[in-house]
């Protein structure tokens, strides 16, 4: 532990990993914890996967056209975060009876889009792997900047429309007879699961990305009856999986992020054996 | 004086299939009675006429003078219990204290005001499950979590509580522990329950309106043949283009 704590005053990358985590365990325990109790875990994995369309459109189109060379990974993954999002809403909301197929189609289109972009990308120095399964230790000053504005902005969201999120996922009807649109805020909550999966795709990974923002959530929903507590838990789970694992992974030279996803897989398995008389 | 419900000449068609036809009547303060008739009769489409969910295609509904969207504080809902998550994360306070969610009130989190806290308790007071603020929703029995969901409607104090089939998918103890409730909330509002169970019937308000593409008032008790009559016989009304006078005819619905 002494040589990790040395790593890390000594390794600017590996303070910004930590930094970044810790501050993105916010977003993912509250967005986590919605997904959870709306079930609608499969909506975010299409929005992860279609990512890939975005990041490989970016790395197309700043290496083909010097003009667009700001095109950043990040804004692509963003855009195309925002896009599936809202196609994603459009779908569920309007074609109900086809949504797991027009859902599952949005989620390959994405994927395929962006192995195409990759494949035809000019120049080399592309990583598929760190796409698909992350690099934490790869975390920039920028990215621990963009993860603490964007872990700022679903707070701040969050705290602001928190009721009426409870009150849409509890029962929609309901809300839309009170005059709150369950529409609008279906679609903010698509929303802050985009930002809080570009998030996670650029820690963790597209492939991982969804297990670490739903385990944590999906454990502390079986061990508590309210929302608060449930997302409150669901971070400091977060945290404590990220505590626990960098130290291991940087010690037995694993991948943090899959190490993660099978500690927090494990948790939530035992924690269903204790709860399992619960219906939650 | 000023109805507390008024249609006048009320007629809704989705596209060209004409649902309800120049539907009137009028319903008085703490006027209570079950809305029945056979399925495909327009009942759930009165049921959004009423609470503005649509618009119609001809005629005025008015809620004291109002329209029902602007009237929307003095109609509350309660849907078949399918229509909500029964093991959503959330304390009884939390489901009740969601009916005092207003298009232009912000509650941020985490604090709800005393006042509406205090409001809160007083619906539960209201169906009986004062004390059981704490529990957690999901651990209530079916029962329960209906007579929850009422009192979440009553934190708008509304004048008319709309209920649609509250009885559907629950045993018969939960019926009984939910008429209950309703037999004592006809005192302090309208309560307009639509149900398929005639047994339940007679135990809100003095008489019933049936729908069926128009409406009819009929009195209490209903007489075994009236039920069967109100229950056949839809096509045959689909077709009917003889005229049938809305309010105060006590024929039965499909009467030709």
């Amino acid at each position: 532990m002494t040589e990790f704590l040395e790593s890390v005053r000594v390794n600017p990358a590996l303070q910004y990993a930590i930094i970044a985590g810790v501050i993105a365990c916010v977003p993912f325990g509250v967005v986590g914890s919605f997904l959870v109790v709306r079930r609608i875990g499969y909506i975010a994995a299409a929005i992860a996967h279609s990512i890939l369309g975005g990041i490989g459109a970016s790395v197309y189109f700043s290496r083909t056209f010097e003009a667009l060379s700001w095109f950043t990974p990040l804004m692509g993954a963003s855009l195309a975060a925002l896009l599936s999002a809202f196609l994603i809403g459009f779908v569920s909301l309007h074609f109900r009876e086809r949504e797991d197929t027009l859902i599952g189609a949005i989620w390959a289109t994405g994927m395929a889009t962006g192995l195409l972009f990759l494949h035809k990308a000019p120049g080399t120095g592309v990583s598929l792997e760190s796409f698909l399964f992350g690099d934490i230790l790869l975390t920039s000053q920028s990215d621990v900047w963009v993860t603490a504005i964007a872990s700022g902005f679903v707070l701040l969201v969050v705290t602001t429309f928190y009721p009426r999120l409870v009150a849409v996922c509890f029962d929609a009807e309901f809300s839309d007879l009170r005059g709150v649109s369950s529409t609008r805020y279906y679609l903010l909550l698509l929303v802050l699961t985009a930002v809080a999966m570009v998030l996670l795709v650029r820690l963790a990974g597209i492939v991982l990305s969804l297990a670490l923002l739903i385990l944590p959530a999906a454990t502390a929903a079986r061990l508590f009856q309210r929302m608060t507590p449930i997302i409150v838990s669901s971070a400091l789970l977060s945290l404590t999986y990220l505590a626990a694992c960098f130290p291991i992974s940087y010690h037995q030279d694993l991948p943090t992020g899959p190490l993660i996803v099978v500690v927090a897989s494990l948790v939530y398995g035992l924690t269903l054996i204790v709860t399992r008389k619960r219906r939650v | 004086m000023e109805k507390l419900l008024h249609l006048d000449a009320v007629s809704f068609a989705y596209g060209k299939e004409q649902v309800l036809r120049e539907v009137s009547f009028s319903v008085e303060e703490q006027e209570s009675f079950c809305v029945i008739g056979p399925n495909g009769g327009g009942k759930s489409t009165l049921l959004k006429l009423l609470l503005g969910i649509l618009k119609p295609s001809s005629g005025a509904i008015t809620i004291r003078g109002n329209s029902p969207m602007k009237a929307r504080k003095e109609i509350a809902y309660v849907a078949q219990s399918m229509h909500y998550d029964p093991y959503f994360p959330a304390s009884v306070l939390d489901v009740v204290l969601m009916g005092s969610l207003e298009k232009s009130r912000f509650h941020p989190f985490p604090r709800w005001s005393r006042a509406l806290r205090d409001r809160a308790h007083e619906s539960l007071q209201q169906v009986d499950l004062s004390g059981l603020e704490k529990s957690a929703f999901h651990q209530l029995s079916g029962g329960q979590r209906q007579r929850v969901v009422i009192a979440r409607a009553l934190m708008a104090k509304p004048s008319i509580l709309l209920l649609d089939e509250p009885t559907a998918n629950v045993d018969l103890a939960v019926e009984s522990q939910l008429m209950e409730t309703l037999t004592s909330l006809q005192k302090e509002m309208a309560v307009i329950m639509v149900t398929h169970d005639m047994g339940l019937v007679p135990e809100i308000g003095s008489r019933a309106l049936c729908v069926n593409r128009r409406v009819h008032w009929h009195d209490l008790p209903l007489e075994p043949e009236m039920i069967q009559d109100i229950y056949s016989g839809v096509r045959r009304i689909e077709h009917n283009q003889t005229t049938l006078h809305s309010q105060g005819d006590h024929s039965a619905c499909n009467h030709d």
